[in-house]
């Protein structure tokens, strides 16, 4: 199917005016090389049909590194409508549009809206679908009602839940198969040099994010909390783009130079403190400034931008890289099985980090999440330390207000400063 | 009810084994002779080879009437489902304890999630979480094969037995045939007036997960038969197909019943998905390749890839049984049921179809709320069809 319908990119027009403002604001600093980079992927998206681009809608975790070499147009799904809700854009009527399509409350924000979106014509036609149980049922079943309702193709990436050598051989063959669906329905061939070349800058992207979390083990941490949720766009949305090389390389040294004169997000800095998943995106700013009033920190989520796991990748087996990356993805250590694999990242944090408190974020349509908190707390209450559940949308802004959330940080970082 | 003294009395013997549920009087006879009992968590988990290596494999469920779930929630969250917060207690609170082993399937994010809490908090000595593909094709089924046979390994160790072929090739023998009569049990279901009512025949799915199969099989059987020559008739309203997550408590069905539906057919896990699709042996191909093909072929849940086949299945049923209308009792947070249901509209739409979308919790009866819109929407089906409904 052609992606050349009729857009009211309403929405992505004001994500572009924002990163176009924040482009210029943050002119001389590491965010440039960040807006610059979502505008870009915008104003691709949105200008797709008139510039002949195949648009392939994807869900959370897939190997972007994939459709950049494929030449296509890709369209991050959930962390579209995450960046839609960061920026305050009034997302009630995309909602309200999925609950008129009958999907219930309970189903997880971030997917009732993208169906929303997609049915109003708020987000560009899709040419295709690419959905994936990498995180959650909801991901891959959010991804087949698109495909319905937007009548175009797609292909479920299957990802298996256990580890073994047949799952390897079955992950190849995975990938495999989509690089010749997306072929087959977009008409464009795998470059596969340009795969290599996205692994190399990958590769490098992934030694950067290593050092940015090892600066963040400094006392006090320089890093800034809210930019946790750019590394993941980052990682996930711009994977292998040489303008996100830009941002993590600036950033740094920008962190580096933090550290050199002592300085850090929050000075003094008293409380540090660790997450367990994302942040509100609408709450950033709250977050950020509640945190720093506290003199407290956030300085690590080993479920986010973690690649402790991940061995070089080497871009002559560019497919294989792409397979060996995504089984290391930090975040899929929380989706998959609770195992000691998924909870001694979180104890060594603990220790390598000097965590005072943990801040849960409990997403309420996230079944993943949720269940697993028991978990965390009781592994945490071994080891002393105390963490805060906090009942939240992660999207949704009508959910929980900020002053209930900020107010709740409050009253666990008063007894943590006691300490 | 079931009139003829010999079909009541067999009906009343599988009622009996649902009482003593979840040590049923069958399990722990079984145990009394040294046996062991797995578990299994989900349609995806081949009961064939738990069976084959001599030990009695056995649904978990939950409780079978509404009941707080104080602790399951305290462990799973409340956006878990109820299901998998109602299993989850019944073992915190040890009433899983007779359990040798448990057996997931990576079926779904409430699985999931119960089978990591249950790893954790619960002392059962064997667990195994196999992965589920989602969509079947060449490599999914290799894939999915390769999960089986890593089960049968771990279940070969544990239980130091050797599962031969002939004892997998008679496991597929005894779970064909309780297929078998349970999908003749369903023929009788399309008559005008069946003999048997949806809530019998839950109660008869329930006892197949938590007994002996042989047994099941001789005493289905011999149900079956006097069934097939009873001149008991239900009648009802509409004729009504279930559909939606799994469901164990009776008394919902006959609650819906009690309104005037006439349950002919479902969607259900532990129903109709439950008896489909005989194990079918390509050839001289191993029995355990063929058993594991079952599993991921057969009659799809809303978690599989694409909904299609799904669909198509539910629609044939739809037109085979005659159905007037379809009740979805949706669990809340069931989320691959609840993505569907859409698409499922539209689909029922053009056949002139209505569902009636409920969202309940595990294991509730019929609240007053639900009883009177299971009467709104037979209601409507009446208007819809004024002609008798005793075809």
């Amino acid at each position: 199917m052609d992606s050349s319908a009729n857009v009211n990119a309403s929405k992505i027009d004001q994500l572009i005016r924002y990163m176009k403002f924040l482009t210029r604001f943050y002119k001389n600093r590491p965010d440039f090389h960040y807006y610059r980079m979502m505008q870009d992927y915008y104003i691709a998206l949105r200008d797709a049909c008139q510039n002949g681009g195949f648009v392939v809608a994807h869900t959370i975790f897939f190997p972007v590194e994939i459709f950049q070499a494929l030449d296509l147009v890709p369209m991050h799904l959930e962390f579209t409508g995450s960046l839609m809700s960061l920026f305050g854009i009034d997302c009630a009527d995309l909602l309200a549009q999925a609950g008129e399509m009958g999907l219930p409350s309970e189903i997880c924000s971030a997917h009732r809206l993208i169906a929303g979106a997609l049915k109003l014509g708020t987000l560009p036609a899709t040419g295709a679908v690419v959905c994936s149980n990498l995180v959650c049922d909801n991901a891959i079943k959010s991804g087949e009602l698109i495909m319905e309702f937007n009548h175009c193709p797609g292909f479920a990436f299957d990802y298996p839940f256990n580890k073994s050598e047949a799952a390897d051989k079955f992950i190849m063959q995975e990938l495999r198969d989509v690089i010749a669906f997306l072929e087959q329905v977009s008409g464009r061939k795998m470059d596969w040099q340009k795969l290599s070349d996205n692994v190399a800058e990958t590769n490098k992207q992934i030694g950067l994010i290593r050092q940015i979390n090892n600066l963040c083990k400094t006392l006090p941490s320089p890093f800034q909390p809210q930019d946790f949720l750019k590394l993941l766009v980052v990682e996930y949305m711009g994977a292998g783009k040489i303008e996100s090389t830009s941002y993590l390389e600036k950033l740094y040294k920008e962190l580096s130079a933090m550290i050199a004169v002592g300085k850090g997000f929050t000075n003094p800095e008293r409380l540090r403190l660790m997450t367990t998943m994302l942040t509100p995106w609408y709450l950033q700013a709250d977050i950020d400034s509640t945190l720093m009033n506290h003199g407290a920190a956030i300085v690590c989520n080993p479920n986010l931008s973690d690649w402790r796991e991940l061995p070089q990748l080497d871009p002559e087996k560019p497919l294989e890289s792409i397979a060996i990356k995504l089984a290391a993805c930090s975040p899929m250590r929380m989706f998959g099985l609770l195992d000691n694999r998924s909870i001694d990242p979180f104890i060594s944090s603990i220790k390598d980090y000097k965590i005072d408190g943990v801040l849960n974020f409990n997403h309420l349509g996230c079944r993943q999440l949720g269940p697993a908190f028991k978990i965390y707390k009781d592994v945490l209450n071994k080891l002393g330390v105390p963490i805060l559940n906090i009942d939240c949308d992660l999207i949704d802004s009508t959910i929980t207000s900020a002053d209930e959330v900020c107010q709740k940080m409050e009253q666990f970082f008063e007894p943590l400063e006691d300490r | 009810m079931v009139n003829s003294r010999s079909a009541a009395e067999l009906l009343a013997k599988f009622r009996l084994v649902s009482d003593s549920f979840p040590e049923t009087t069958q399990i722990k006879a079984f145990k009394a002779r040294g046996g062991k009992v797995f578990g299994w968590l989900c349609a995806y988990v081949p009961e064939e080879l738990i069976y084959a290596a001599g030990a009695l494999p056995v649904r978990i469920t939950g409780y079978q009437d509404e009941t707080e779930l104080a602790e399951g929630t305290a462990h799973l969250s409340s956006v878990s489902c109820s299901f998998s917060r109602s299993c989850l207690q019944m073992a915190l609170k040890g009433e899983y304890k007779f359990l040798d082993g448990i057996i997931a399937g990576s079926t779904c994010d409430g699985a999931r999630r119960l089978f990591d809490h249950w790893c954790r908090y619960v002392d059962t000595p064997f667990s195994q979480i196999i992965s589920v593909p989602r969509k079947y094709n060449t490599s999914t089924a290799e894939f999915f094969y390769s999960e089986v046979i890593s089960l049968k390994s771990n279940l070969e160790k544990y239980l130091a037995v050797n599962i031969t072929d002939e004892a997998l090739l008679n496991a597929i023998h005894i779970y064909n045939r309780s297929r078998e009569i349970l999908a003749k049990l369903y023929e009788l279901r399309k008559r005008d007036d069946p003999p048997i009512s949806g809530g019998e025949t839950l109660e008869i799915l329930n006892a197949a997960v938590r007994m002996s199969p042989t047994t099941f099989n001789d005493w289905a059987a011999e149900l079956l038969a006097q069934l097939d020559k009873s001149t008991v008739k239900h009648h009802g309203r509409a004729r009504i197909m279930v559909i939606g997550s799994v469901l164990n408590n009776v008394s919902f069905m006959e609650s819906i019943e009690a309104q005037g539906a006439l349950v002919v057919t479902d969607g259900l896990c532990n129903g109709i998905r439950y008896l489909s699709d005989p194990v079918i042996r390509q050839g001289n191909e191993p029995p355990l390749q063929a058993i594991a093909r079952r599993y991921l072929t057969a009659f799809p849940c809303a978690r599989m890839f694409p909904a299609k086949e799904r669909f198509d299945r539910l629609v044939r049923l739809m037109q085979d049984y005659r159905i007037d209308g379809i009740i979805s009792e949706n669990i809340r947070y069931c989320v691959s049921n609840a993505h569907d249901l859409p698409m499922l509209q539209e689909k029922a739409r053009t056949l002139g179809i209505p569902i009636l979308e409920l969202d309940i919790e595990y294991g509730t009866s019929c609240s007053g709320q639900i009883q009177t819109r299971v009467q709104a929407f037979l209601e409507m089906l009446e208007v819809k069809h004024p002609k008798p409904m005793a075809r």
